[in-house]
């Protein structure tokens, strides 16, 4: 019985999303002492603990590693703290559920959206170091706004199954920070995949992250190619998962509702 | 179902509302509860915090709701509302509706006064442009013109009250469900908010009011209702539900 008006095709849905995605980037790095310089230090900080690490043993085999290395980690790090912060969403804001009536998955968009502002931010930081290190502007730079907007459908529909999963099973966060700390190193970030057995390249080609980071590399690195059909292959996975996600919030607003009123 | 009438503005049939509540765990098995240590889980148990509902409003009554604490008020206005919804039962909304209660609940005391405005407003539903269009009015109605760029945290407890409040009362509804409205902000905000309530009744609002103020509802409503249980134990003019009221808890 969500209000007429916050469905998704209503302005007043998008000027919720709009409004909660503000609050939520406002808020998260309020009161630190760096605060908004954390958006870059961080991702910088990793990068720099990586590169110093592998430098020397995988740098040998992969080309331009520091603009590799630099290209996948902003793009997994956008993955990996969206769908944290996304799955977590619902319970965080469990207080607004509990007293407003709106589509409850606008929480979940928030929290998305709230990284992707960061996320852009980041990106637009790493092409100017791209450029300032000599990396030629290449056409296929054009292409870079598409491979951003088939990852944040991916981490979109993520949180948002992952949202719903977390109503009922408390510990998914718990399993999420394993499962992510998992993915970070069978997630070719930090190496190639061509340095991998054949066999587990099969296998590990199965990662829809595998075409979303060949695909932002093959944008802006020159000689890298970008695996068009396998891109294809999870816009489709994201919508699908995105578009089922946001149908289950809709008919289980009350559920949800009373499930966050037990909190 | 009985098809409603143009005048009906809500109407509940058969309404029950049911949550399981952590209970004690005396009775359980000896298995059960070595589970129950090991996940950390809770032994439920069902509350009816409603039971067979039945209740009509027309349009343009103001009607007020008494009832002991944990007699099932607020839950009435929630499903009203469309926050929760029914375990049983079917519950009609013929309008726009939105919560003159708890609303601060969704704001943020570490931004500013203007910036939680904003999200109030569009957690109320209410298009952008309108908003835009109306924020001065609101700022005045609520006297924070002084403090937009205040913390909303740094407001004390009866002016942080009136900026929720505020945005509500401009809100383009046709059916205001409200709980303690008089305890809102000092004495003057009050009578403000009375003065706007009394015009949303000359407008022909509906209003439907949870409260345990007996003068109010006596002033202010043409119709009461008495709840205790999750059950509606009296509904009729207000004289009769006061006294049926009164007589429960003496």
């Amino acid at each position: 019985m969500a209000r007429a008006t916050m469905r998704p095709w209503s302005p007043a849905y998008w000027f919720l999303v709009w409004e909660l995605t503000r609050t939520e980037f406002k808020l998260r790095d309020q009161g630190t002492l760096l605060g908004f310089l954390w958006t870059l230090l961080h991702p910088a900080l990793i990068f720099l603990v990586l590169y110093s690490l592998f430098i020397k043993w995988l740098g040998r085999q992969t080309d331009q590693y520091a603009e590799y290395l630099l290209i996948g980690l902003v793009q997994w790090q956008f993955f990996e703290k969206s769908t944290t912060l996304g799955l977590t969403s619902l319970r965080r804001k469990a207080s607004l559920i509990r007293n407003y009536d709106f589509a409850r998955e606008i929480v979940v968009l928030a929290a998305v959206g709230s990284v992707f502002l960061s996320y852009l931010l980041e990106m637009l930081v790493m092409l100017l170091i791209l450029l300032a290190v000599g990396l030629p502007l290449g056409a296929s730079w054009l292409l870079l706004p598409a491979l951003m907007a088939a990852l944040l459908l991916f981490a979109l529909g993520t949180s948002l199954i992952l949202a719903l999963a977390s109503v009922e099973f408390s510990d998914l966060e718990r399993i999420w920070t394993i499962l992510t700390t998992a993915g970070f190193y069978v997630t070719p970030i930090f190496y190639s995949l061509q340095i991998i057995d054949p066999k587990l390249q099969a296998v590990m080609r199965l990662n829809p992250l595998v075409p979303l980071l060949q695909g932002a590399r093959g944008c802006l690195l020159p000689g890298v190619p970008i695996p068009w059909m396998e891109l294809a292959a999870v816009v489709v996975l994201g919508g699908a998962a995105t578009a089922a996600a946001v149908a289950i919030f809709h008919r289980g607003s009350g559920w949800i509702s009373d499930r966050m009123a037990a909190q | 179902m009985k098809t409603p009438s143009p005048e009906t503005a809500i109407r509940l049939e058969g309404v029950g509302k049911r949550y399981d509540i952590a209970s004690d765990h005396s009775r359980e098995s000896f298995p059960r509860a070595v589970l129950r240590v090991l996940t950390g889980s809770k032994t439920r148990r069902p509350l009816w915090a409603l039971r067979e509902v039945e209740l009509e409003v027309r349009r343009g009554e103001t009607v007020g709701v008494m009832g002991p604490n944990g007699a099932g008020k607020s839950t009435l206005l929630l499903m009203i509302a469309g926050i929760i919804e029914p375990t049983v039962g079917r519950v009609s909304v013929f309008g726009r509706t939105n919560l003159f209660f708890q609303a601060a609940s969704g704001l943020q005391p570490r931004l500013s006064v203007l910036d939680n405005l904003w999200v109030c407003a569009a957690l109320l539903g209410f298009p952008r442009a309108e908003f835009r269009r109306r924020l001065p009015e609101i700022v005045a109605y609520a006297g924070l013109g002084d403090y937009l760029e205040a913390r909303y945290g740094e407001l004390s407890t009866g002016m942080a009250a009136r900026l929720p409040f505020s945005v509500a009362v401009h809100g383009d509804i046709d059916i205001v469900l409200a709980d303690e409205l008089i305890t809102v902000g000092d004495e003057a905000f009050r009578a403000r908010c009375m003065e706007t309530f009394t015009r949303l009744r000359a407008e022909g609002r509906t209003i439907v009011l949870a409260t345990h103020n007996a003068p109010l509802v006596s002033d202010f409503c043409t119709r009461a209702i008495f709840i205790d249980g999750g059950r509606i134990r009296h509904d009729g003019p207000v004289a009769e539900t006061l006294d049926a009221y009164a007589r429960s808890r003496a």
